[in-house]
C-alpha cells in the first residue's frame, strides 16, 4: 500500500513537470516552511495503469503523511474508514501523554488549496473518539501541502 | 499478532476495498469482509474503554454491512453493545448504523419494503443463516 501510495505521489509531481528534489512549500497553521521533496522517479508510461483522481488523493496522503511525520513528528496508527471522517489516525507524545490525531487528507491537481481545506476541515469537524483534529491539503500544480487544525479558524488567516 | 500488525492489516485492507469500490468491482463485498474480520481481531485486543477499540468496532460493524453481511453486522453490534463498560454514544452509533442500512435496504426494494419490515428480512437471513440449507445446521 504505502509502495503503491509513494508512486501515486511521484505521478501526481511528475505529470506537473515536477522532479526528484522540487521545492515543496509547507504551511502548517499559518506558519510557512520549505523543504526539498525527494522521491524515487515513477515509470510515466505506467500512469494509465492508475486511475487519475486516485493519483491524486493517494499521492496527496503519502505528502500529507510525510509531512507531518518530520514536521510534528506523528507516527500513523491506522487508516480509518470513510465514515469517521477522517483517512488517519496518527499518535503522538505530548508532556509524557499519547495523543491521537485524525488526518483527514485531499489532494488538488491544479488550482487553489484554500477551499479545499475548508472542506476537509470540516469533515474532519464530525471525527469523534480523538485529542485533536486536523485536515490537509497537497497541491501538485505548485508543490504545497497545508496541514491546520480544526481549533484555528481558515477565516482568521 | 501485536496490535501494531493488526493496524497495518487493517489499513491495508480499508485502502484495497476502497480501491475496489472505486472501481465498481463486486469483489469489494470480500475485500469489505476481510476489513470486517481484521476489526474484530483489534476489538478483541483493545478495550471499549479505548478510543482504538471504539473505532475498531464501529470499523467491524460497518465493513460486515459493506460486505452485505447483516446477520455478521447485528451479531457483532449486539455483542459490543452488550459489552461491560460499553458507551451509550457508542450503542446508539451502532444502532443507527444497523438502521441507516435498513432504510437503504428499503429505498433499493420499495415493493417488498411495503410488505415487509427490513427487519423482518434480516431475521429470516438470520434464521436461514443459522440454520443451513433446509434447516440441516440447526
Amino acid at each position: 500500500m504505502a509502495a503503491v501510495m509513494v508512486t501515486r505521489a511521484a505521478l501526481g509531481l511528475q505529470r506537473n513537470k515536477h522532479s526528484s528534489g522540487t521545492a515543496l512549500e509547507i504551511d502548517i497553521e499559518a506558519v510557512v516552511l520549505c523543504f526539498i521533496l525527494r522521491w524515487p522517479d515513477a515509470d510515466p508510461s505506467t500512469a494509465k495503469q492508475h486511475d487519475f483522481n486516485r493519483i491524486t488523493e493517494d499521492g496527496a496522503e503519502a505528502i500529507a503523511l510525510a509531512v507531518a511525520h518530520k514536521t510534528k513528528s506523528w507516527r500513523v496508527v491506522r487508516r480509518m474508514q470513510r465514515e469517521e471522517y477522517a483517512d488517519w489516525l496518527l499518535e503522538h507524545q505530548e508532556s509524557g501523554a499519547r495523543r491521537l490525531v485524525a488526518l483527514e487528507v485531499s489532494g488538488v491537481d491544479r488550482g487553489s488549496i484554500a477551499a479545499r481545506l475548508k472542506d476537509e476541515l470540516a469533515q474532519v469537524a464530525k471525527s469523534t473518539d480523538v485529542d485533536q483534529r486536523w485536515a490537509g491539503v497537497v497541491g501538485f500544480q505548485k508543490p504545497k501541502a497545508a496541514l491546520q487544525s480544526l481549533e484555528v479558524r481558515t477565516d482568521d488567516r | 499478532m501485536t496490535v501494531d500488525e493488526l493496524h497495518a492489516l487493517v489499513s491495508s485492507a480499508i485502502w484495497r476495498a476502497e480501491q475496489l469500490d472505486g472501481l465498481d468491482l463486486e469483489t469489494s463485498t470480500s475485500a469489505w469482509a476481510e476489513v470486517s474480520r481484521v476489526e474484530e481481531e483489534l476489538a478483541k485486543v483493545l478495550s471499549i474503554k479505548d478510543a482504538e477499540g471504539r473505532i475498531a468496532r464501529r470499523g467491524a460493524v460497518r465493513a460486515a454491512l459493506k460486505a452485505k453481511d447483516y446477520a455478521r453486522a447485528q451479531d457483532l453490534a449486539q455483542r459490543y453493545a452488550g459489552e461491560p463498560g460499553a458507551p451509550r454514544t457508542l450503542s446508539a452509533e451502532l444502532r443507527d448504523m444497523l438502521k441507516a442500512d435498513a432504510n437503504v435496504l428499503s429505498e433499493q426494494f420499495p415493493f417488498a419494503a411495503r410488505h415487509y419490515k427490513p427487519a423482518d428480512v434480516q431475521a429470516q437471513a438470520n434464521r436461514l443463516h443459522q440454520g443451513g440449507p433446509f434447516g440441516l445446521a440447526a
